[in-house]
């Protein structure tokens, strides 16, 4: 329902309590809209730092709801993921299923004993710390902080390090299996990837305990 | 007599009200670029920066028509992030028109484009037509805005950060 329709249902029932459930509807409608035209991205990194930070403060893990290739998930690995998704406003039903892919690769390059550039990392790193200081709306920082960090910190956290480096090491595999991809092969390479895993993931031993 | 003069006097008005409300087609060009942080998060929080270009060429009328017109987006560093995470492959945008002045009813559309990272922009082109039947979109004069999303791949799922207005421009 639009402003204009509700205008006009407004003017044909002047009821003094139809007026008012409308007018509550219509500002609902209005809150709707404004987060709809603000994008998902709207107060998120407030909202996902807050989440993280409460998983991260739990007593323990919790249960282990999945082994990959010999590597448990734990419930707080999975409620990260959860999180995530959350902010980008991703449907969770596949969570799990992706994480458990994403372990198979990751048991895989810990198998290899592939190791991540350091200086690639490290000029990631210096190219984040640039954009943080200047992107006009702050969004790492704010993130940092609801996190408990600063922009600063977050890059030499442990906790926000070992999130990246599960990346970093399913990378350094995809590198090894590659080779150099760059615009000219990238479409053939993720092709040769994506066969790579499915090949992977079909011979792993996985157990789901929910 | 007088019969004939009244008849053709009405018709002169007939055809004038007609001419004065038909809107007469007028090609325009129109170009727009912005540049935009985002905060995406795939296993991990951290910043992206592109930029957008924009072009489009329109005719203004009833209805509206913009006709082979380009979007281009290029993300910076595509290479390192591509290098340091493995991932970043298939990125799309989706495109919105609106019109943020007017109340009610909105024409819009979407519209998308793709690309393969880790090249460093992707672009496509695309054309847009009103509704037949919505006459009123966009009166002369309104500012028109294209909307984009950002969006990262790893394969498995994409990402995309915040919806954002890339474009205005005055209809003519």
């Amino acid at each position: 329902m639009n402003n204009r329709t509700i205008h006009r249902y407004l003017g044909r029932r002047a009821v003094r309590g139809t007026l008012i459930a409308a007018i509550a509807v219509g500002v609902s409608l209005a809150v709707v809209q404004l987060a709809a035209d603000a994008g998902p991205l709207n107060g998120a990194p407030e909202r996902h730092g807050a989440a993280i930070r409460a998983i991260w403060n739990r007593p323990d893990s919790g249960p282990v709801v999945a082994t990959a290739a010999g590597l448990a998930i734990t419930q707080s690995r999975l409620d990260i993921e959860l999180a995530e998704r959350a902010v980008g406003g991703r449907p969770v039903a596949r969570a799990l299923d992706d994480l458990i892919n994403f372990y198979v690769l990751l048991a895989e390059a810990n198998r290899q004993g592939v190791a991540p550039s350091d200086s690639e990392w490290q000029t990631f790193v210096a190219s984040q710390r640039d954009l943080a200081k200047t992107d006009p709306q702050q969004q790492i920082a704010r993130y940092a902080a609801a996190l408990g960090l600063t922009a600063d910190s977050y890059w030499s956290d442990p906790r926000v390090l070992a999130q990246f480096q599960e990346n970093r090491m399913v990378a350094a595999l995809k590198a090894k299996v590659l080779g150099p991809v760059t615009a000219a092969n990238a479409a053939a390479a993720e092709a040769k990837w994506a066969a790579y895993t499915a090949d992977l993931v079909a011979h792993a031993t996985i157990v789901r305990y929910r | 007599m007088k019969v004939i003069r009244v008849g053709l006097l009405a018709l002169t008005l007939i055809l004038g009200q007609t001419a004065f409300h038909a809107q007469p087609a007028a090609a325009s060009t129109a170009t727009g670029y912005a540049l935009w942080w985002e905060y995406i998060c795939v296993r991990g929080c951290f910043s992206l920066q592109y930029d957008v270009n924009i072009r489009a060429d329109f005719d203004s009328g009833s209805p509206v028509h913009i006709y082979s017109s380009t979007i281009m987006g290029c993300l910076k560093n595509a290479q390192n992030v591509y290098n340091t995470f493995g991932y970043a492959m298939g990125a799309t945008r989706e495109w919105y028109i609106y019109d943020p002045y007017r109340s009610g009813d909105v024409d819009s559309d979407t519209l998308s484009s793709a690309g393969i990272w880790p090249s460093i922009c992707v672009s496509g082109d695309w054309q847009y037509q009103s509704a037949a039947n919505n006459n009123h979109w966009p009166p002369p004069g309104d500012e028109v805005h294209v909307k984009s999303w950002l969006c990262l791949s790893d394969g498995a799922y994409a990402n995309c950060a915040g919806q954002r207005d890339t474009y205005s421009s005055q209809m003519n």
